[in-house]
């Protein structure tokens, strides 16, 4: 079999045979494009990489990100600019973080599938019809579902607060829809809020001024502030510590970054969760072949964040009750001996107890407040051995969940 | 030239005509003996190829739906031993500071959506929401419910059923653990959780699946209560399982055909099942039996094209010198003046059967000739005789006939008369009249 036609037959065969026996099931590498307005989110956006690289995407190989961001405008016309050059670029999937955006994302005439995180209310924002069938292609991740609860939330950590003064902007979708469940919130809870927007006129927008001067004129009947889900007040943050801090009121935000910043607590999304949220999701359209549209938008996990520096430094004492139930805790960095300044550690687990003393430090800084007095016995072990874990805690435990 | 009525499939030789060839016989002998064994053999390797296939992707389904509920249960068994942990820190407690126990639940509010403290009359004496606010308003009257009603009754874990939230598409199910009086082992309250089944969501949706294959959970109602894609739950779709494995695969939940595999955990003393389906599509489950397959047609096809070449040429070899020897046989019977004995020299040399026959046959050939040519010249001559005595024998004829004889008296008397002068004749007469006699 040596012939000419003997030795093409063999490599015909050979031929043939290769391509029988080749299975042909190549990895397919997805481009997912990305739009957000600012940096703020970027925690989301490592997140939502992080939590692909969990569920088996390797970044090069079988998924391709295409950041188009940050817009730094929600002008509507800059939305829909970017989002179509994402869709130019022939992504398998947008991946958006804001409400704007999500909006524009919406409108696009596309089958691409969109998913957003942190969106406050995509019901009443207009970008989907209903949660558990959001249509057009859209789902994401919610976070607009804690507000009444962060409010009492805010009734237990600082009891004697009755008025709770909260500035906003009224051009702001989500910042609306915050107050609204706030006040629904405050009616079940007795308590009385003091709102105040950024601009008496809803057609003009709010400047960075009249912004201040709502975070900075606090209302003098005021015992508490509660920042809503408004981008440009939590973007305050600073300026409203610096008020809270010389009145010695309790602030209450919507993120732990924020928290992080020096407000008080917060209870509701966890940039560093939501983007795995998103992820999977993004993973069930990807993969499993889910139409975007046909999964439910999911609600944000839930996280109480307690930044027991600034309680110290506002003079207030917080139970035991609460500040196990969190999952977070930034304690004061005197209490420790060996953390690091402004380190960030986790909350202990439930159910351990340690018999650690209380530093003096930190025992000279906790006065307990009227209603929590009965308690403080009972709680100053606790207390005292959140503020002495640090040491005992690793860091990468920091987002474990109570 | 000899004529016959050709059936359709014969193939006659050069001016020869024959009814099933030795060429066709042979050819078709020779694909038989070489290409039916192994499309016996491709066969049988198939069938059990795609049988090993199928049981090893049933193993496959099985070790896929065995992990899935085993991560199943020991999600429900985590929140039963939180629980109960639970309980034993409530005795002899105030409503406070039970409140204060419960909210140390380390799944809540990750896995729990709440969790209410009911007292021996189904009241609550606590209750902690990772959503709503809990007022006295708000608190509810457990004494008639399920949920409340049976562990007391029973002292046994109890899970409800399956529930959906309206409004978001949230699937829940409470799990509800008596309390017992240390001192009379009499059940004195009822902790009562709503374990968020979305969980299990997120459990199937990050659970590690190959391609064309899926799991969900069926209810003890054959609900599909979770599923990669939560339309197929929140369509309240149903679903029974086969009793037994199809000859090669079931119906899926889908309607497809599948291979598929599930397990059974029992939480609460039976009061709740959940089903565990682990399947694949038959297509994806079987791929590379298929494509074992469809080589081994392939070999099949390459071993017939080859056997058939094969045996085409073996008959040939075979044939074609008789085809050659009847054609010669053929001339010679025409006639050996066109016979030419070196055709067959090219046979002469195979040194088998054929060679020899052609040897023979090329002897008998030319001496046939030279007899045939040795016959025709004795022919030949003998008709030259034949023809020189019938000649005579007509001159004999001619001359022995009557009319001859009279004739020839004639003119025996015409020359004698011919010798004596005669009277001159006029010139006008004929011719003829002058020639006539």
């Amino acid at each position: 079999m040596t012939s000419p036609k003997a030795r093409w037959l063999l490599i015909c065969i050979a031929a043939f045979l290769l391509s029988a026996c080749s299975s042909g099931s190549g990895t397919r590498l997805f481009t997912i494009g990305i739009l957000n307005v600012n940096t703020a989110t970027q925690q989301t956006l490592d997140s939502f990489k992080e939590g692909m690289k969990a569920l088996g995407y390797s970044e090069g190989q079988t998924v391709r990100f295409i950041y188009n961001g940050p817009t730094n405008s929600t002008d509507a016309k800059i939305v829909a600019t970017r989002l179509n050059e994402l869709l130019d670029a022939k992504v398998d999937l947008i991946f958006v973080m804001n409400t704007a955006i999500a909006i524009g994302a919406a409108k696009l005439e596309t089958t691409t599938p969109i998913v957003f995180a942190a969106v406050y209310d995509p019901v009443a924002s207009g970008i989907v019809a209903e949660r558990i069938h959001p249509g057009k292609n859209v789902t994401g991740v919610l976070h607009g579902i804690s507000e009444s609860k962060r409010l009492e939330w805010f009734t237990r950590i600082a009891p004697t607060a009755k008025r709770y003064y909260v500035p906003y902007n009224p051009r702001d979708v989500s910042a609306t829809l915050s107050l609204a469940a706030i006040k629904d919130a405050a009616t079940q809870l007795g308590i009385t809020i003091l709102e105040r927007p950024c601009t008496a006129d809803s057609a003009k927008s709010c400047t960075t001024d009249d912004v201040l001067n709502i975070v900075t004129n606090v209302p003098e009947d005021a015992d508490a502030i509660m920042c809503p889900a408004d981008s440009l007040i939590v973007g305050q943050i600073k300026k409203i510590n610096e008020v809270a801090f010389a009145r010695k009121l309790p602030v209450s935000v919507i993120g732990h970054p924020d928290v992080e910043n020096g407000a008080l607590f917060s209870y509701g999304f966890n940039f560093k969760r939501v983007g795995g949220q998103a992820a999977r999701l993004t993973d069930q359209i990807l993969r499993g072949g889910v139409k975007a549209g046909d999964l439910p938008i999911e609600a944000a996990e839930l996280d109480l964040f307690i930044n027991l520096d600034t309680a110290a430094k506002i003079g207030l004492f917080i139970p035991n009750d609460i500040l196990i139930a969190a999952s977070t805790i930034l304690r004061p960095v005197a209490s420790t001996a060996s953390a690091t300044a402004g380190a960030t550690v986790s909350a202990l687990p439930a159910l351990v107890t340690t018999q650690a003393t209380l530093p003096p430090a930190t025992a000279a800084t906790l006065q307990p407040t009227e209603a929590s007095t009965m308690q403080a016995t009972a709680a100053s072990s606790a207390a005292t051995e959140a503020s002495a874990q640090p040491t005992e805690q690793p860091t990468q435990s920091a987002t474990a969940a109570p | 030239m000899t004529t016959h009525q050709q059936p359709p499939s014969s193939r006659p030789f050069k001016g020869v005509a024959v009814r099933n060839s030795i060429r066709s016989q042979l050819t078709l002998a020779f694909i038989g003996v070489s290409f039916i064994p192994l499309v016996l053999v491709g066969l049988t390797l198939a069938g059990l190829t795609i049988i090993a296939q199928r049981e090893q992707a049933i193993s496959r389904e099985r070790a896929v739906a065995i992990s899935l509920a085993g991560q199943l249960d020991d999600l429900f068994q985590r929140v039963e031993n939180e629980m109960a942990i639970a309980v034993k820190g409530l005795s002899s407690q105030t409503d406070f500071e039970d409140t204060s126990v419960i909210s140390r639940l380390p799944s809540f509010p990750d896995t729990i959506q709440s969790v209410i403290l009911a007292d021996a009359n189904g009241r609550e004496r606590a209750h902690i929401d990772r959503l709503k606010i809990v007022t006295d308003a708000t608190k509810t009257d457990w004494q008639y419910l399920k949920e409340f009603s049976i562990p007391l009754q029973t002292g046994q874990t109890y899970y409800s059923s399956l529930a959906f939230d309206d409004k978001t598409g949230d699937p829940s199910v409470y799990v509800s653990v008596p309390i017992f009086n240390p001192r009379s082992g009499e059940v004195h309250g009822v902790l009562i959780s709503s374990l968020r089944f979305k969980r299990v969501w997120d459990l199937i949706a990050a659970f590690p699946v190959d391609r064309g294959e899926s799991v969900y959970v069926l209810d003890s109602i054959n609900r599909v209560v979770a599923h990669v894609n939560p339309s197929i739950t929140l369509s309240n779709r149903r679903f029974t399982l086969p009793a037994s494995v199809g000859i090669l695969a079931d119906t899926g939940l889908l309607g497809n055909r599948a291979v598929s595999s599930s397990r059974q955990v029992v939480r609460g003393t039976g009061s709740a099942t959940f089903t565990v389906v682990a399947e694949r599509d038959l297509g994806v489950a079987l791929e590379l039996a298929f494509q074992t397959v469809g080589v081994i047609i392939g070999l099949l096809i390459v071993a017939f094209l080859l056997s058939s070449a094969h045996g085409f040429a073996a008959a040939r070899r075979l044939t074609r010198p008789i085809a050659a020897l009847a054609e010669a046989a053929e001339i010679i019977r025409k006639g050996t003046d066109n016979f030419d004995p070196r055709t067959v020299e090219p046979i002469m040399l195979r040194t088998d059967e054929l060679g020899q026959l052609a040897r023979v046959f090329r002897n008998m050939g030319t001496e046939v000739k030279v007899r045939e040519q040795a016959l025709k010249q004795q022919v030949q001559k003998l008709r030259i005789e034949i023809d020189e005595a019938k000649k005579e024998k007509q001159v004999a004829e001619i001359t022995e006939s009557d009319m001859f004889k009279d004739l020839k008296a004639k003119a025996v008397a015409m020359r004698a008369r011919s010798s004596t002068p005669r009277p001159v004749i006029a010139n006008n007469q004929p011719e003829e009249e002058r020639s006539s006699p």
